[in-house]
C-alpha cells in the first residue's frame, strides 16, 4: 500500500462514522469535514459558534444545514459536549476545531468524564513519500516529549493498531536513534534494543520490532547492507519509532516541507479516534486524517482496552 | 399494516422572545402538521426544550431539520427513538359523573393508577400521567360516561440510560 487513495478505498466499504467535531467554526476544518460528508463517509456533529459556522460555510459555498449541528459558544465546553457525546454512545471520532489542543486533550483526559483507556494517548503520522515503496507511519511527533521505555511499548501498540487498520497486518517497527549498535552513552540505544527483545519475545503483538537502527538503515535495504545489518525490518520498515517529540518534529517536518510528503495523522490511546491538525496543515492533509480516523473505527484490538 | 411511525423531536432552544413562532412557522412551509408541542425549562437557564411530534414522511421533516438548523436561537435539534426513551404525557379529563355512576369512573381510574383531582356534583376531573397510548387508553373507557372536557400537556420525551443533555 503505497498510495494516500488506499486509505479512502478502506474508508468507502465502511458505514459512516460519527464524528464530533469541537469549535468547528473554521474554514479547513469545515471544508474537510463536508468532502468527507458529501461522499458519505461520516455524519459530522458541529458543535460551535453556530452563526459563524454557517457564515463560513456560506463562504466556502458548502451547505452544513443538514448535518447535526450543536451551537456552544464556548470553546472548552464544545469539548465537553464531543466527549459526551462519545460517552452517550452518539459520536465515534472527535475532531478539533478552533480550540487549543490542550482544550481538548483535556475533556478526553479528565479523569469522571473523560474518555481515557488503560494506555496513552501518542500521535501516529501517516506519509506518503516519494521514493519509498509503502506508506510510512511515524510516531510520536505529537504528544508524548521524551517517552520511557513503558510510553515507548505504549506509543508501538497504538501505531500497530493504527497500522493493521490500514491493512498492514504485520507491520515492521524500526526504533530509530542516531546510531544502529547498542550504545550505553545513547539512553535512546538502550531503550530500542529492550523494545527489539520485548518484540522477539512476544511482549508486544502483531509486529516485527527491531532497533537500534539509524534513519538510513531503517529505509534503505543498500544503506542496511552496506552496514551489514541482518534485520526484517532494516530497509523495509512500515513505523518509525523517534526517540522523542524533537527527532520526530524534524523528520516530520523534513518529509513534508523538503521531500514534499503527503501527510496526515491521529491521536490514539484513547476511546475513539482523535482527528487533531494544525491550521498550517492543507486541507488534504485534514481530508486524510479524517478518513484515517475513520479507517480505525470498528477495529477490534484485544490490547487496546476500550477502543471502540 | 402497522401505524405509520411519527417523527418526534427534541429542540433545545435559547428562551427568546419568537423562537416558539420561527420554529413552529417552518414546519408549516413545509406542509408538515405539528400534531403535539410541549416547551418547558431545561436545567441550563435560559435554555427551554421543546418536545414536538409530527406526521408527514421522513424526507420533509428532513428539510424541516436543515431549516431548523439555520435558526441561530436554536441550540440543538434531536431525533428521538421511540425505543430508547421515556415518554410521558400528561392529561386531565373532565368527566359526567352523577352519583349512580361515581363509583364506576373511580373504579376505572384506580385500574389506570390515575387520579381523581376534582369533584362536583355532577362531574369529576381525572388526571393522568403516562405514555400515550395509556391515555388515550383511559379516555377511551371514560368516553361511555360523557366526556365533558379533555386537555393534553402532549407528551415529553428523554434518552433513556446515561445520555445526558449535550
Amino acid at each position: 500500500m503505497h498510495h494516500f487513495d488506499a486509505i479512502e478505498g478502506i474508508v468507502r466499504l465502511r458505514t459512516a462514522g460519527r464524528i464530533a467535531v469541537a469549535a468547528a467554526h473554521d474554514d479547513h476544518v469545515l471544508q474537510s469535514i463536508w468532502e468527507v460528508y458529501r461522499k458519505g463517509y461520516a455524519h459530522p456533529i458541529l458543535i460551535g459558534d453556530k452563526e459563524k459556522i454557517f457564515a463560513i460555510a456560506d463562504q466556502l459555498g458548502i451547505d452544513v444545514s443538514t448535518m447535526t449541528i450543536i451551537k456552544e459558544m464556548d470553546e472548552r465546553k464544545s469539548a465537553e459536549i464531543a466527549v459526551t457525546l462519545v460517552q452517550n454512545g452518539e459520536a465515534d471520532a472527535i475532531m478539533k476545531g478552533l480550540l487549543q489542543t490542550a482544550d481538548l486533550l483535556r475533556a478526553v483526559l479528565e479523569r469522571d468524564k473523560g474518555l481515557r483507556t488503560t494506555g496513552l494517548l501518542s500521535h501516529i503520522g501517516l506519509y506518503e513519500v516519494d521514493g519509498y515503496s509503502k506508506m510510512l507511519f511515524v510516531t510520536d511527533a505529537g504528544i508524548n516529549i521524551a517517552p520511557d521505555l513503558k510510553q515507548k511499548v505504549e506509543i508501538i501498540r497504538n501505531a500497530v493498531f493504527v497500522a493493521r487498520s490500514l491493512g498492514v497486518t504485520t507491520p515492521k517497527v524500526a526504533v530509530l536513534a542516531a546510531v544502529e549498535t547498542v550504545n550505553p552513552n545513547m539512553p535512546s540505544t538502550l531503550d530500542a534494543a529492550a523494545l527489539a527483545k520485548m518484540g522477539q519475545r512476544g511482549q508486544i503483538r502483531d509486529c516485527v520490532i527491531d532497533g537500534p537502527l539509524a534513519m538510513d538503515n531503517a529505509i534503505n535495504l543498500e544503506a542496511a547492507r552496506h552496514k551489514h545489518i541482518t534485520s526484517e525490518v532494516a530497509g523495509d520498515a512500515d513505523i518509525l519509532l523517534v526517540p522523542d517529540i524533537e527527532a520526530g518534529n524534524i523528520l516530520v517536518k523534513t518529509l513534508i516541507f523538503l521531500n514534499k510528503a503527503r501527510s496526515c495523522g491521529v491521536i490514539t490511546g484513547a476511546r475513539v479516534p482523535l482527528i487533531v491538525t494544525s491550521r498550517a496543515e492543507s486541507s488534504e492533509a485534514k481530508y486524510y486524517s479524517i478518513l484515517l480516523a475513520l479507517a480505525m473505527l470498528g477495529q477490534s484490538d484485544p490490547e487496546r482496552r476500550g477502543l471502540s | 399494516m402497522s401505524k405509520p411511525k411519527k417523527n418526534i423531536l427534541s429542540v433545545w432552544v435559547e428562551d427568546k422572545a419568537g423562537v416558539l413562532w420561527h420554529v413552529t412557522q417552518l414546519f408549516g412551509e413545509e406542509n408538515c402538521n405539528i400534531e403535539s408541542l410541549a416547551v418547558g425549562s431545561t436545567e441550563r437557564p435560559g435554555i427551554s426544550r421543546m418536545t414536538i411530534i409530527v406526521g408527514g414522511d421522513d424526507q420533509a421533516v428532513d428539510v424541516v431539520l436543515a431549516r431548523l438548523n439555520r435558526i441561530t436561537s436554536l441550540v440543538k435539534v434531536k431525533r428521538i427513538d421511540d425505543d430508547e426513551s421515556v415518554m410521558m404525557e400528561l392529561g386531565l379529563v373532565m368527566v359526567d359523573a352523577p352519583d349512580e355512576k361515581k363509583t364506576d369512573i373511580i373504579n376505572i381510574v384506580n385500574v389506570f393508577r390515575a387520579r381523581i383531582v376534582d369533584v362536583a356534583t355532577s362531574t369529576m376531573t381525572v388526571a393522568i400521567s403516562g405514555g400515550p397510548p395509556k391515555l388515550q387508553a383511559l379516555i377511551d373507557l371514560l368516553r361511555p360516561f360523557g366526556i365533558l372536557e379533555i386537555v393534553r400537556t402532549g407528551p415529553i420525551a428523554i434518552d433513556r440510560g446515561n445520555k445526558a443533555l449535550t
